[in-house]
């Protein structure tokens, strides 16, 4: 047994939750490490439990080890009571699979789903034994990538990243490999070489190829490009095909609860349905359905193969799936018989999927839960959530309808035009589900009926048409949710605000240019980690971090910014042309919607042309369903 | 038709806590596609049931589960398939067919049989320790509870306690002890190995700062109060 083993093992017994660091699931992949060119650890800046749900990660540890040259292997970032025993005894980080020390691979990949996890990525490499800064690791180090939906704008983290690669993962890693690997063959010569090598691929930003510079006032001049090997603009690597990329069928079965603890499959990508504030759906366009023979064989693989009971249908939002109901139905059917149950991640507001969720979801009937994000129809049409106050009661009919005697509500405040009227119609919505309550069930028994309202903060984020609008600040909050809960006169409705600082600290890091690095770094030396749980999450930290480097967190997340304005992420290409958000924002303005691609007009947004690619929908064939 | 299994449950698997192995379980016998006996209800659940849950941490050989299954399988064929779908760690040991309408498994056991590995200064020391606490008639520990703290005789709950053998450790400085230790665990009361230890160190200074540094449950018993005898979960 080696050293590092036995310190392990030793430490293992005296931290919360030991599964979370042993590895030892079913279908994880342990390869010999002679047998590869190339070793991949897949670093998650989050907890096992969290990192495990993350489908993506799921499907990119499949597509690097189903190559033969290549292994890929799980970290995640330690609980703070593990990091604390793992310095205390010099244990660095390790591999789930193999425990080896995720400094001795040839590549660490971060996957960024949240803002609030970067200082993780500083405990990650810090633990790694790799330098925090790009420019002082050496041919020695390994390489340090990072994907996922917040490289869109990863100024922030720029100083510390090698490449960040946008986009979709399932051809660009291979790319990325091969270069890795005859670089590694012609002897690891000059890291720089690696990286001009690297920026020629489409989606690979490196983010040491271009220089900013600021104005007087602050805002950003412009961005130099400084090697003649990195393009002008960043394109995001595309799939154009779902059902001819593979997708991983045996995935890893975590032996401890998880925040998504089912089975997973990808019904669509990409959603067009326009929501102004949603990051998710404008740098995913367009939608790419995966036909639903192929939905069918993949989840019944997918079962077989880890024994889960439930198993979801997932996109950004699957009651929009062409043929949803049929294919459900279909699932519904078949399995549970076996014993597993088919359920649907999240529910548009309308009759229709209320009924679907309904039809399948045969756990949690507790309670359904529905997002109209917006209070009034006139807030809906400012952010473009085409969801009537007619659909809102049909929902609600619908729900009560189904037996349901709770509902959850979940909505935004602080959105652009906002005004407290619209804020006293979040509150409306909750009488109105007790008055539809009242009428199909009956004033008795509608006395038992439980509204649940939720609201959270607007939070800006690059790419969408709402990159120019502010955040309202952290008094301003409270205020309107007071506005709200006021409102809110029945003791069967259940106000829940949510912390409006972490969500302040979230639009610094989504919107941050470069400067702002030095801020960040400086939070985790102040002690910041695992910002995204509100256990962990500490604003003074921050407040310190950013006055001692310089950074005005009012500059970021509350100011206006200027139809003109360069944005720290310009030269990254999402989707969706910078013309085209402008138009929208000012659409918004005048509280003008916009039809959805998939099924109206093109709106001439950007992506289709310039990743030739068009938006795929994919009904059943004739008895296939 | 009903089974009884015998589990091992070994290295990484040890940190799994007790329903993180019911979930497993589950999940195995689900990928093995065997023939499993689901609840009523709209959320319907493989019946099987556990003897008793062991601490997170602990290793074991001595692991029992019921499961009720829709249709006859061979014990020997129901192990081998599960074994393939099991993840490291989990092992499933023996299969036999017990009657499908008998007590459940947590009520028919209430002894347990560990090894315990302690780290200790010497073999005498321990060895000393384990020579008075068997003397005693009483050994009374603090045992929290819902009311309140308590004293409880854990003596009376010690069955058998012997020195198993001792090796050196590798720096020469202290020795690996292995204790076995028939206790009592069940619905009518359970001593954990922790408080064991607890007690040794009451009875004996020289067990000193010995510590308990391995706990590895052997199997579990009912044992018959009058004579002593230990039967197997097989034989309930």
């Amino acid at each position: 047994m080696n050293d590092l083993v036995a310190k392990i093992q030793a430490i293992l017994p005296q931290v919360a939750k030991p599964a979370r660091y042993t590895g030892g699931e079913w279908n994880a992949i342990v390869k010999a490490h002679g047998d590869v060119d190339l070793k991949v650890a897949w670093t998650f800046p989050d907890s096992y439990e969290v990192g495990m749900s993350h489908l993506g990660s799921l499907i990119m540890y499949h597509q690097i080890n189903r190559r033969a040259d290549a292994c890929c292997e799980r970290a995640y970032a330690p609980w703070p009571d593990m990091e604390a025993k793992m310095r205390e005894t010099g244990i660095p980080l390790f591999t789930m699979e193999t425990w080896t020390p995720v400094g001795q691979f040839d590549i660490i990949a971060f996957p960024l789903l949240y803002e609030l996890t970067y200082t993780n990525l500083f405990t990650c490499l810090d633990l790694a034994g790799v330098p925090l800064r790009s420019a002082d690791r050496t041919e020695a180090h390994p390489l340090v990538i990072a994907g996922g939906p917040c490289v869109f704008n990863c100024e922030p983290l720029a100083p510390f990243l090698d490449v960040a690669v946008l986009g979709d993962g399932e051809f660009v890693i291979h790319e990325i490999l091969d270069v890795y690997k005859q670089w590694k063959q012609e002897g690891r010569a000059d890291r720089k070489q690696l990286l001009r090598r690297l920026a020629g691929i489409t989606g690979c930003y490196v983010p040491a190829f271009y220089e900013p510079s600021y104005r007087q006032d602050g805002t950003i001049e412009r961005y130099i490009v400084t090697d003649s090997a990195a393009p002008a603009i960043v394109h995001r690597a595309t799939v154009d095909d779902l059902d001819a990329i593979d997708f991983p069928t045996a995935p890893v079965v975590p032996n401890i609860d998880i925040v998504f603890d089912r089975a997973q499959v990808e019904v669509f990508r990409g959603c067009t349905r326009g929501c102004r504030f949603c990051h998710a759906g404008m740098v995913t366009r367009p939608v790419r359905e995966r036909s639903p023979e192929k939905v069918q064989q993949l989840a019944r693989e997918i079962v077989r193969n880890t024994g889960y009971n439930e198993l979801s249908l997932v996109s950004l939002s699957t009651a929009d799936y062409t043929d949803v109901a049929n294919t459900v139905r279909k699932l519904s059917t078949e399995m549970t018989c076996a014993g597993v149950n088919v359920t649907l991640p999240s529910t548009r507001v309308d009759a229709f999927s209320v009924q679907i969720a309904d039809a399948v979801q045969q756990v949690n009937r507790s309670s359904v839960t529905l997002a109209p994000e917006g209070g009034s129809a006139r807030i809906r049409r400012v952010i473009n959530k085409t969801v009537s106050d007619r659909d809102i009661r049909e929902a609600f009919k619908a729900a009560f309808t189904a037996g349901y005697k709770a509902i959850k509500l979940y909505f935004m405040i602080g959105l652009p035009t906002e005004t407290d009227d619209d804020l006293r119609a979040i509150a409306e919505k909750g009488h109105w589900a007790l008055e539809i309550a009242e009428e199909i069930l009956g004033r008795q028994e509608a006395k038992g009926v439980r509204i649940t309202i939720s609201v959270s903060t607007f939070t800006p984020k690059a790419h969408t048409p709402f990159q120019y609008e502010p955040q309202i600040g952290i008094e301003e909050t409270q205020r309107r949710q007071m506005v709200v809960k006021r409102a809110c006169k029945d003791r069967r409705i259940e106000f829940k605000g949510h912390h409006s600082e972490s969500s302040h600290i979230e639009v610094l890091l989504s919107v941050g240019d470069r400067r702002v690095s030095a801020a960040l770094l400086r939070a985790w030396q102040l002690g910041a980690r695992f910002d995204g749980w509100t256990d962990q999450f500490r604003y003074d930290r921050w407040v310190q971090a950013c006055v001692e480097s310089g950074i005005d967190i009012a500059y970021y997340a509350a100011r206006r910014k200027g139809y003109g304005e360069v944005f720290a992420w310009d030269h990254l290409f999402a989707g969706v042309t910078k013309e085209w958000l402008i138009d929208d924002h000012m659409r918004a303005m005048a509280e003008t919607e916009v039809t959805d691609c998939r099924w109206e007009n093109c709106d001439v947004c950007g992506a289709c042309m310039t990743f030739g690619v068009a938006p795929v929908l994919k009904p059943a064939k004739e008895g296939s369903l | 038709m009903k089974l009884r299994i015998r589990l091992a449950k070994q290295h990484t698997a040890r940190f799994f806590s007790h329903l993180d192995i019911q979930r497993t379980l589950e999940r195995t016998l689900r990928r093995a596609a065997l023939p499993l006996a689901y609840s009523q209800g709209f959320n319907p659940h493989p019946r099987m049931s556990f003897a008793s849950a062991l601490a997170t941490g602990a290793s074991s050989e001595g692991e029992f589960i019921d499961v009720d299954l829709s249709e006859p399988v061979a014990p020997a064929e129901f192990v081998e398939r599960a074994n393939r779908c099991s993840p490291p760690g989990i092992t499933f040991v023996e299969a036999r067919e017990v009657p499908a309408k008998g007590d459940s498994l947590f009520s028919l056991v209430d002894t347990a049989e560990y090894r315990l590995t302690f780290s200790a200064a010497s073999a005498a020391a321990v060895a000393e320790a384990v020579a008075a606490f068997l003397e005693r008639e009483v050994v009374e520990v603090a045992k929290e509870g819902k009311r309140g703290t308590r004293l409880v005789n854990i003596r009376e709950q010690v069955y058998e306690l012997t020195v198993a053998g001792s090796l050196p450790e590798p720096d020469g400085a202290r020795v690996v002890v292995n204790l076995r230790a028939v206790l009592q665990s069940g619905a009518q009361g359970s001593l954990k190995p922790e408080t064991l230890a607890e007690g040794l160190a009451q009875v004996s200074p020289a067990f000193g700062d010995t510590v308990l540094v391995g706990t590895h449950r052997l199997m579990i018993y009912r044992r018959e109060p009058e004579t002593g005898m230990l039967k197997l979960p097989w034989e309930l």
